[in-house]
């Protein structure tokens, strides 16, 4: 019996996972995927916005100012790549400077700190790829970048160091009301649970309906994106967005933590959650958007095109409430943007829904200390020497692009929560996330798991469930 | 660690220029290999069609590294494998292995000889999902030839470059099911001998001005579709079909992989992608070389091997005369020293993609091997070729494709202007 079932290991169950970790209850996360991050909190801007977009009074304006903050704490704690660049809002004519003067106020009124409106000439100094002429913008000091999947990672390592369980490749079929509490049926296993966390993204209409719950007028809204190789990083320093429209916050181009250019996304409602296909017509809107405000986009030296889902609802919102008919079950639904940025503050929010000052578990007060595993390449040399010692394998460079070694890939697969794909290490350690795209390394990256992990090498999938990557041996067989 | 001369790379042009600075008098000559053998890609190219022109053989891929090899062994060589080379200057060296760590090589010349990398879908940015069974020829065949393993058995190759080509026949001959080569351009890049041997042989069709415009599946591949283009290589609506296939290889074009080059500073060309050299294949650097697909992306090994030896043998003579002399006034290599010498540069004109080398030394005599490319395959042309505004030399080409690189050799005294090379296309 669990005290707290978590559905979905992206970045919101994540932080539940980790804020709940820190009591003495049992949770544990139920995932469909073979791993955390892989819906929405795999393909997104990756930006931790500074605030001052929602509504005044929302739980949208509530939990992304206090998340930002949260944030920063937590990268440092976990040893995120986290950079607080501060933000841009472009404004290109008079008309949308009225609309820089309301985000101004609505941040004023959010609680946003460091907030600055800015003369074009001012805009230019910090950005001179913006076209000439641009009217205004608003600047955030507070806004940052972050990598969403490593901080989904993380905050999932440390919840399972601390007692959380976690089972991958589980998807809920059914969850049945018991006195107390529920049974979840999840892939082959069941269990019962006296609380659910509904936090499945992109499914969580689906989970409440399955438990014979509400509906939130739910709808998926996909996102395209171009990624630009890393000679290109400088391009812009801040991350920077036109005014926002009814659709969304815009077409964006932003920087990276790893130094690439990250320019998306669009905003295509889609009937089937699942399709992360990219278009043509997207690719060509993206082009044509960021156009509007910068000169000479480097869209020539493209390293990958990707698209995700956002989990939109009727609500302008975030959804985050106990269910109105199951007691003990608690929705979060409609986690668009800004919901990256307000995960660690929803999940506050869902630790006070869950238990009241009489009903709160005991903290405790020792907990497993974890820090994301630093990678070779970003140590200083006294440390690259010491994990040398250490490892030797630091020293043999696998991906070429991103300089990563057999050292930080063997750390990564020695981890609790790592799953033995081809993408799991690139998620984990960039190896196959440069110009080249794994054309290199990715056979070598499969035999490493293979060899290293004593698996066959013909289980080993590029990215979990049939995305096998060969089918078996030459006429003359495997070498050896 | 100390050295005379660093070369990057054991594939092809770093043992060729290596064995070429040794034999010309280099007392020191080291090799850095990422990999853990040398011969660099052509250990994975099994196929024949090698040496033809520098041995007058037949040879496979291992079996012309072999050759080089052997001999840079002989001649006493050295080699440090599986050793990553993470930084470069005309005289410093960083670089990683797991025995030595951080490793510091002091050197009095570096030749460049990385190779080049194979362009990916996301380069030419296909539409669609990002499922397995998606790679570049260049990966299909590392996964075939040296793991030994099959990687699909329906097969669409996209782009008709020489390793898809080669690919197509491999595939077939281990099972596979080749449905077709598309090919976005109206002729393919492909040598011809490649064309016939790895495609009609095997009926495999060549779609000319086609393309892929979507890939299909969520986790591995289960089709693609494919349309005609126009002559602007615009997709022509109506013509889009689906094809069922489980794997979707790409020979889209190679890349000469410069990080190393860019990070030190050195200047690239934006038509070849490899640094600007002079006729020593000399870089921007003072005493940092280039050579082989790191330069310019060839067609042919053969080529590779002559460039790469005139390349070390122009790396011993500024190691030489220049670095270990005594006598200061001895200078060979001047690629961004214009200041004593006037700069001769080499222009691409009409219907030229580029020229190599981009700078022309004048500081001695000699004759000058000057490469390029046509933009487009040309049916009787002539080449001109310019010093300034005066005609030096017209030389008539039944055919001319951008596929296959041309030479042009040039004796130094009759050079006292910028080179300028077009082709004029006869009607």
């Amino acid at each position: 019996m669990y005290d707290v079932a978590i559905i979905g290991a992206g970045i919101v169950g994540a932080a539940v996972a980790y804020t709940l970790s820190h009591y003495d209850i049992k949770t544990i996360v139920v995932e469909q995927h073979d791993d955390v991050a892989k819906g929405t909190t795999r393909a997104n801007t990756a930006i931790i916005h500074a605030g001052y977009d929602p509504k005044p009074g929302s739980l949208m304006a509530k939990t992304n100012v206090r998340g930002s903050i949260l944030w920063e704490q937590l990268a440092m704690t976990l040893g995120l790549e986290y950079i607080k660049t501060g933000s841009l809002v472009v404004a290109r004519n008079e008309q949308e400077a009225v609309t820089i003067q309301q985000l101004y106020r609505n941040g004023i009124e959010n609680g946003v700190a460091e907030l600055e409106i800015l003369s074009a000439e001012q805009t230019h100094q910090l950005e001179p790829n913006l076209r000439q002429d641009i009217f205004c913008s608003l600047y955030a000091k507070n806004a940052a970048i972050i990598n969403p999947y490593q901080s989904c990672i993380a905050l999932s390592e440390y919840a399972a160091r601390n007692g959380v369980n976690f089972m991958f490749s589980s998807m809920v079929t059914d969850i049945s009301v018991i006195e107390g509490g529920y049974y979840v049926t999840a892939g082959n296993n069941l269990f019962k649970t006296k609380y659910i966390v509904n936090a499945a993204g992109i499914g969580a209409e689906d989970i409440s309906y399955m438990a014979g719950g509400e509906g939130f007028g739910s709808y998926s809204v996909k996102g395209e994106y171009y990624l630009i190789d890393r000679k290109h990083g400088g391009y812009t320093k801040k991350v920077v967005f036109p005014v926002p429209s009814t659709s969304g916050k815009g077409v964006v181009v932003a920087p990276t933590v790893h130094g690439n250019l990250l320019i998306g996304p669009t905003s295509d409602r889609v009937s089937d959650g699942d399709n992360t296909a990219v278009t043509a017509e997207g690719l060509e809107t993206i082009r044509a958007q960021a156009s509007l405000l910068f000169n000479n986009l480097p869209f020539y030296d493209n390293i990958r095109n990707f698209a995700g889902n956002r989990a939109y609802i009727s609500s302008d919102d975030f959804h985050l409430a106990m269910s109105s008919t199951l007691p003990g079950f608690i929705n979060l639904a409609g986690i668009k943007s800004p919901g990256l940025s307000s995960a660690p503050a929803l999940a506050e929010e869902v630790f006070t829904l869950l238990f009241t000052d009489e009903t709160a578990p005991k903290r405790k007060t020792e907990m497993v200390p974890y820090r994301y595993p630093q990678r070779f390449k970003e140590m200083s040399e006294e440390e690259q020497q010491e994990a040398l010692k250490r490892q030797p394998r630091y020293g043999q460079v696998i991906c070429r692009c991103e300089t990563v070694t057999e050292g930080d890939i063997l750390q990564a697969l020695s981890e609790t929560l790592t799953p033995l794909t081809i993408s799991a290490i690139k998620r984990r350690v960039n190896a196959g996330m440069g110009r080249c795209q794994g054309g290199f390394c990715s056979v070598k990256v499969h035999e490493l798991i293979a060899r290293h992990m004593g698996v066959p090498y013909e289980s080993v999938t590029m990215d979990g469930t049939n995305s096998f990557i060969v089918f078996g041996d030459t006429k003359k067989g495997a070498r050896g | 660690m100390q050295t005379d001369l660093v070369v990057v790379g054991a594939g092809p042009a770093g043992l060729a220029a290596a064995i070429a600075a040794k034999k010309a008098g280099v007392e020191r000559v080291l090799v850095i290999e990422r990999d853990s053998e040398a011969g660099g890609i052509l250990n994975q190219c099994i196929h024949s069609g090698f040496g033809l022109s520098y041995f007058n053989l037949e040879l496979t891929g291992p079996e012309y590294a072999t050759r080089f090899i052997e001999q840079a062994m002989d001649i006493g060589i050295e080699f440090l494998f599986d050793t990553m080379v993470l930084s470069v200057a005309t005289n410093m060296v960083r670089a990683l292995n797991a025995n030595d760590g951080n490793i510091y090589v002091e050197c009095k010349a570096v030749v460049l000889a990385m190779g080049c990398r194979e362009r990916t879908r996301f380069a030419i940015a296909i539409p669609g999902t990002r499922p397995s069974g998606v790679m570049t020829a260049g990966l299909a065949q590392r996964y075939i030839n040296i793991e030994g393993k099959i990687i699909g058995k329906r097969v669409i190759i996209l782009g008709s470059g020489d390793i898809g080509l080669i690919m197509a026949r491999r595939l077939t001959l281990e099972g596979a099911e080749v449905l077709a080569c598309v090919e976005i351009m109206p002729y393919s890049s492909g040598l011809s001998r490649n064309i016939s041997q790895c495609l009609d042989d095997f009926e495999i069709p060549l779609l000319l001005s086609h393309t892929v415009t979507e890939i299909h599946g969520k986790r591995r591949l289960v089709g693609v579709t494919i349309s005609q283009v126009d002559e602007n290589r615009r997709i022509i609506e109506g013509t889009d079909r689906y094809i069922e296939c489980d794997t979707l290889l790409l020979s889209v074009g190679l890349i000469p992989e410069n990080e190393l080059s860019s990070d030190a500073g050195i200047l690239l060309d934006d038509v070849t992608k490899g640094p600007i050299v002079n006729d020593y294949n000399e870089t921007s650097q003072r005493g940092v070389f280039a050579s082989g697909n790191v330069l310019q992306v060839h067609d042919l090994v053969d080529f590779v091997s002559l460039e790469a030896e005139r390349t070390g043998r122009a790396a011993a003579k500024y190691i030489l005369d220049f670095v270990s002399s005594t006598d200061a006034n001895r200078r060979v290599c001047n690629a961004d020293q214009s200041e004593q010498q006037p700069e001769i540069h080499t222009i691409a004109k009409e219907n030229i993609s580029y020229l190599l080398p981009q700078r022309i030394v004048l500081e001695d005599h000699g004759d000058v091997d000057i490469f390029f490319r046509v933009k487009q395959p040309i049916r009787k042309g002539i080449v001109v070729v310019y010093c300034g505004d005066k005609e030096l030399l017209r030389l008539s080409k039944e055919y001319l494709a951008p596929g296959e690189m041309q030479l042009i050799n040039l004796n130094k005294q009759d050079i006292t202007d910028d080179i300028s090379v077009e082709v004029e296309v006869l009607r």
